[in-house]
């Protein structure tokens, strides 16, 4: 016992000088963030394994931990970038946009260009000779600009171009090559902006486009003193003309205001909506039903070979998704698909599986039962063997039929585990985007212009609205989308556990 | 789901592989990476300079490149069509691009245009391309000289039980459907006086389209054209020998190859007017007639042009100009390039050099008559409804003149010019 | 008498194997396609004949020695090995808690593991691609592009669903075993161990083929976090071949899928045994 307790405190005693270690780290660096997240962190470990009250808590920790890292975290982030304008063009800081505008910069027409020769023996640079219309400089590979006077330049074969200078020989274009990292960034200073390396032979002069004026937070154009000013995340001129890149601002509930009551967003609203829940719901009752079904046909120990059948059952959850539903989609294929082809021959008809709404739906929920029956039945299995073999003994014995056994004893025990995992599954399908976008992508088309298909779910449709808009890919809008997606799911899961009593179950504590 | 990817690296602005300066940095996609290399592995070897090619998926790179390269994370240049043009040029993220006379001299003019917005040219052209009408050899020994003609043959050739097609076009699609809109004088965008798009005339529901789609949907209707006819689908049945005749691209000449199938490339057959004369009297509809039929014209697909876009955050634009100037706009690299992507060489040097391939003269012919697909970012919030009206006028749910009606009214919604 | 029985049992018999058998050729037919599509040389998802024209290996000979594919296999195998593991674990861990103890707070936390994880994943991306990197910024073989770093994300789905199956199933196991145990000095946690574990064999089974199954297969976060050919993982691996323009490799994808699911059956079948066992062991039933 003593051992035991010495035990912990060493372990516990090692964990919290590592994490004092890494505190200071980041403290060091200055990532606030980290900081607080360790220290509270290795606070509650601490609380944890010291306090008896929270004994429980020791064995959700871990999972818990896990949870708010990779679930909670990236969900609360969502919540977040839902208020603000994050989308296309508007992904930096103010800061960082400002900075990026004032890096342009332009070239005054007339250009003031400089020919220019490098000189040096070896690849090593000595000095650059810029000669321009009127004034010819030097320039040391620093990028100091003075007077060519006191420098000697000789054109041996008299064909213009200078070949030595203070008898250096002038680059090979190789050797130029091997200086061109440095000369690239060369920024010379000259007037109002400086001279740059604009070709392989010339230095031209450029001038900073923008002045940044931090009092007044407005934004010069020099060339043509246009004045901009921020407008939601972005500079805008008077008549509308914008600077790229924005950046990430809150825009209140916008977002959010924008989908209820902009009628271009909701029109379709309502109907999909109402598909979502029939595809779900759909979905959920009949694999359950067909993999609870297989379970129990499964379960029959008189049964042989069933080790084999389980085995071959569990295929369509075996093969990768993406793969399988493709291979669906060109089943119901109106033209050379296997099931047109089978219905032609034997009874000379077409189904349109995928162009017509109600068959499109149907084969929707068709290849999901598919999909979905495998993982219903591996956890019906799971639960069957929760219950004792003497309940069923004792039903038999008071004269109960199968079918009796099944609605009176299996069925509630099984729900009382399996509930939840229904749940779940309706839930999941509720956002299932793989299955929608690589079987029909949403089709058939219901009217012009809404965007929404005859398949689309509430996913799908979110993403088409903040993906493939005419405004580039709309993160914020897409964000909004997913937590009023998220609380709708989560009231109607609520609502269905208060109808199946779970809660009274959880509180009496079974 | 790819996309939703896209979308999320495109957000995270992460892209792992930023230009620097004194090394050069492309992304292309995998059709055209071979090329770059061969190139780069002639430059460094001539200069010194590492040019670094990553592969970056064809969907994947006009979003990347907008959000990368502003961040000083992007490549020095990309690979990319001409309408991606408009809206990098829009978000200030392409440099502009002055052409040295001898090289300008040396690329085909209507590309030059198609690369240009506003005036300013920002992108080097290197191919072109736009459909025809792609025939199995085996089944159609001589192209149909007339729209009749290929009616005819296609009649001859459709089976749907077996099933074989005589005639087919990917739908619904509207890409693939605008040689038909734009025949008898159906356009996306009309023009200005100085010749700029017009993003608020909106020519899809005009006589000349709807006329177009009508003759599209009484195909339908015959059960001669199959609705609902995908890539995918029309790909399998062509390598199997069951289509005979098919609207397409350059892009899918390959893949009959691969499955030895030998096939001809033709222009599809001028439309016949639904009245003579046409355009009726008081309209004015841009249509090309077709000399050796009277009250035929000629369908006129998009013309999609390949080019090189500079950024503009590039910090080695003498290098990129050096390069591209003198390396890779060369015969040689355009040839190898031909050859790789078998689309149109814009380079004329190299265009001289294939135009003697039947399949480059076919397609070649087939756009001749052809409209730059339009590069302005207006275009977005036309594709989502026009290919609406397509899948319903395929499915029989709508008459074309309704379909293009209530899709032109979106659009012109949607671009708020109502 | 006896010998309707006999015949009634005969014909139950018969039908439940038919009824089987039924069920296998709706699970099996559309993978009959998948293999059929493996052999063909000619690329195309043919959907309309099960034989290819020329069946050939030639799509697994290029997948096994000229792809990195065996590389993916054992990278996914890996991650989704260690990942399920961990998760049932934790899971079991958080079940043990929920079934046994009385805690403020139990219901509604009970509640919100599953309302949690129904949030949309595909929109959290953003974040956990950001957490990451900066992991790796402290530590680097915990961050982007690492198997560790996979997993750490996976581990976020430790607690959620299963942990309701599994608590469920804890809840139908008598409490007095352990009270004996713990009469007998036995710490809860030993009681847990060595008590509860064994007995939930069959749940820990089952709960570790649905994870290994769900992660194996996962494609969106192992594809922003994973780069090079070297640390795919095979769903990500194999979406190069049908990824790009025009260039779909249907075969060797096809060859891909086979491969994998086989290696996941095997592993079914190799617990199968585990499954079934709290039906035998009789013994530990009050």
């Amino acid at each position: 016992m003593v051992v035991r307790v010495l035990l912990k405190v060493a372990l516990l005693g090692l964990f919290d000088a590592l994490a004092v270690y890494w505190c200071v780290l980041f403290l060091w660096d200055g990532n606030w963030t980290f900081l607080a997240v360790t220290a509270g962190g290795t606070l509650l470990l601490n609380w944890l394994v010291l306090s008896s009250r929270s004994y429980p808590l020791r064995y959700l920790f871990p999972g818990l931990f896990f949870l708010s890292l990779m679930v909670v975290y990236p969900a609360g982030y969502t919540f977040y970038i839902s208020f603000t304008n994050y989308s296309t063009g508007h992904i930096l800081s103010k800061d960082e946009a400002i900075g990026l505008i004032l890096q342009r910069t332009y070239s005054p027409t007339p250009s003031v260009s400089f020919q220019f020769w490098a000189f040096g023996e070896e690849g090593k640079l000595y000095g650059l000779v810029l000669r321009g219309e009127e004034d010819t400089y030097f320039l040391l590979p620093d990028g100091q600009l003075s007077s060519l006077k006191g420098h000697e330049l000789t054109d041996h074969d008299g064909d213009g171009v200078p070949d030595e200078l203070d008898g250096h020989p002038r680059l090979t274009r190789r050797e130029l090559f091997q200086n061109i990292e440095r000369l690239q960034t060369l920024r010379v200073p000259y007037g109002e902006g400086w001279l740059r390396m604009a070709t392989l032979t010339e230095f031209r002069l450029y001038l900073p486009q923008y002045r940044y004026n931090p009092g007044k937070d407005i934004l010069v154009d020099r060339k043509t003193g246009k004045i901009y000013r921020p407008v939601e995340g972005k500079f805008v001129a008077d008549d509308g003309a914008g600077i790229d890149p924005g950046w990430v601002t809150f825009v209140g509930l916008r977002n959010y205001i924008r989908f209820f009551f902009d009628p271009r967003y909701h029109k379709a609203f309502g109907r999909v909506f109402l598909w979502t829940v029939e595809f779900a719901v759909l979905t959920v009752g009949l694999s359950f039903a067909l993999g609870l079904a297989l379970a129990i046909l499964l379960n029959d120990r008189k049964l042989r070979l069933r080790k084999l059948y389980r085995s071959l059952l569990i295929v369509p959850y075996a093969i990768p998704a993406f793969i399988s539903i493709l291979i669906w989609r060109g089943f119901f294929n109106t033209h050379v698909g296997l099931f047109n082809q089978a219905l032609q021959n034997w009874l000379g008809t077409k189904v349109p599986w995928l162009t017509d709404p109600f068959w499109a739906r149907f084969s929707v929920v068709f290849t999901n039962v598919w999909l979905t029956y495998p993982y219903m039945m591996l956890i019906s299995l799971g639960a069957l063997q929760s219950i004792p073999g003497e309940l069923y003994e004792a039903a038999a014995i008071d004269g109960a039929g199968p079918w009796q056994r099944f609605t009176r004893v299996t069925l509630p025990l099984l729900m009382i585990s399996l509930a939840p995992m229904l749940i779940g599954s309706f839930a999941y399908t509720f956002n299932n985007f793989t299955l929608i976008w690589l079987l029909t992508g949403g089709d058939p088309v219901v009217a012009i212009g809404e965007r929404a298909g005859a398949t689309d779910i509430l996913l799908s449709y979110a993403y088409k609205l903040a993906f493939q808009g005419a405004r580039g890919n709309e993160m914020g809008m897409a964000s909004a989308l997913a937590v009023n997606i998220f609380l709708i799911v989560a009231l109607v899961s609520g609502i269905s556990f208060a109808r199946t009593r779970m809660l009274e179950e959880v509180s009496r504590g079974m | 789901m790819r996309r939703w990817l896209v979308v999320t690296l495109l957000v995270l602005g992460a892209s792992a592989f930023a230009a620097t300066p004194g090394k050069l940095l492309i992304w292309c996609d995998d059709t055209r990476a071979p090329v770059f290399e061969e190139a780069a592995k002639a430059y460094t070897e001539a200069t010194g300079i590492v040019v670094e090619v990553v592969e970056v998926p064809f969907g994947e790179i006009r979003g990347q490149f907008i959000t990368a390269a502003p961040a000083g994370e992007g490549p020095d240049f990309i690979i990319g069509p001409h309408d991606w043009v408009g809206e990098l040029a829009a978000s200030g993220v392409l440099a502009e691009i002055q052409l040295p006379d001898d090289l300008k001299d040396n690329l085909d003019s209507v590309s030059l245009e198609a690369l240009s917005y506003g005036g300013k040219l920002y992108g080097i052209p290197y191919a072109r391309e736009g459909i025809g009408l792609v025939y199995n050899k085996a089944l159609v020994p001589e192209p149909p000289a007339t729209w009749e003609e290929l009616l005819a043959l296609a009649r001859k050739l459709t089976d749907p039980t077996v099933p074989q097609y005589g005639f087919v076009v990917q739908n619904p699609d509207p890409y693939h459907f605008f040689p038909f809109i734009s025949a008898l004088g159906g356009y996306i965008f009309g023009k200005t006086p100085e010749g700029a798009l017009e993003p608020c005339d909106v020519g899809l529901d005009n006589a000349g389209a709807v006329a177009g789609m009508e003759i599209m949907d009484a195909l339908f209707e015959e059960g001669l054209l199959p609705a609902g006819l995908d890539w995918n689908t029309w790909t399998g049945l062509f390598s199997e020998g069951r289509i005979a005749m098919v609207v397409t691209g350059p892009w899918a000449i390959r893949i009959a190859k691969d499955a030895g199938i030998e096939v001809g490339v033709a222009p599809i057959p001028s439309l016949p007017a639904p009245e003579s004369p046409w355009p009726p009297e008081g309209i004015d509809l841009p249509v090309i007639p077709d000399p050796a039929h009277p009250d035929h014209f000629f369908p006129r697909p998009f013309v999609g042009v390949q080019g090189v876009m500079i950024s503009a955050y590039s910090p080695n634009l003498p290098l990129v100009e050096d390069f591209l100037y003198n390396y890779v706009f060369t015969k040689e690299i355009m040839l190898f390039l031909y050859e790789l992507d078998p689309r149109i060489p814009t380079f004329l040097p190299t265009y001289e050099e294939v135009a003697a391939d039947p399949i480059v003269k076919g397609f070649a012919e087939s756009i001749k008559n052809g409209i730059p697909m339009p590069n302005i970012p207006q275009m977005s919030a036309v594709w989502g409804a026009w290919y609406d009206a397509m899948a319903l006028i395929g499915n029989q749910e709508l008459e074309p003149a309704d379909a293009l009606h209530q899709a032109a009214e979106n659009i012109r919604e949607t671009l708020g010019c109502k | 008498m006896a010998c309707r029985r006999k015949v009634g049992f005969w014909t139950r018999r018969f039908v439940r194997n038919l009824l089987a058998w039924v069920a296998i050729a709706f699970a099996l037919f559309p993978a009959v396609f998948v293999l059929g599509t493996s052999f063909n040389p000619a690329n195309n998802l043919s959907t309309t004949r099960v034989i290819p024209r020329n069946p050939s290996l030639a799509n697994y000979f290029e997948l096994l020695f000229r792809q990195p594919f065996p590389t993916w296999l054992w990278n996914s195998v890996k991650v989704a090995g260690i990942s399920s593991f961990l998760s049932v674990s934790l899971c079991a861990l958080g079940a043990y808690a929920f079934s046994r103890f009385r805690f403020s707070g139990r219901r509604v936390g009970l509640l919100t593991l599953l309302l949690v994880q129904m949030f949309p994943q595909a929109l959290g991306m953003v974040a956990i691609f950001l957490l990451l990197k900066r992991i790796g910024t402290y530590m680097p073989w915990l961050g982007l592009n690492t198997h560790p770093g996979l997993i750490l994300v996976y581990l976020g789905g430790a607690l959620g669903f299963n942990t309701w199956l599994m608590k469920g199933y804890f809840d139908t196991i008598p409490r007095s075993l352990e009270e004996s145990a713990m009469v007998d000095g036995a710490t809860p946690f030993q009681a847990f161990r060595w008590i509860i574990l064994p007995l939930a064999r069959p749940i820990l089974a089952v709960i570790f083929v649905i994870q290994f199954i769900t992660l194996y297969s996962e494609y969106l976060l192992a594809s922003i976090l994973l780069k090079g050919e070297k640390m795919y993982t095979l769903a990500v691996g194999m979406r190069i071949f049908i990824g790009e323009h025009y260039r779909d490799r249907w075969g060797i994808f096809a060859a891909g899928a086979v491969i994998g699911a086989l290696v996941v059956l095997v592993i079914f079948y190799a617990l199968q045994s585990q499954i079934i066992s709290g039906l035998t062991g009789g013994a530990v039933k009050e």
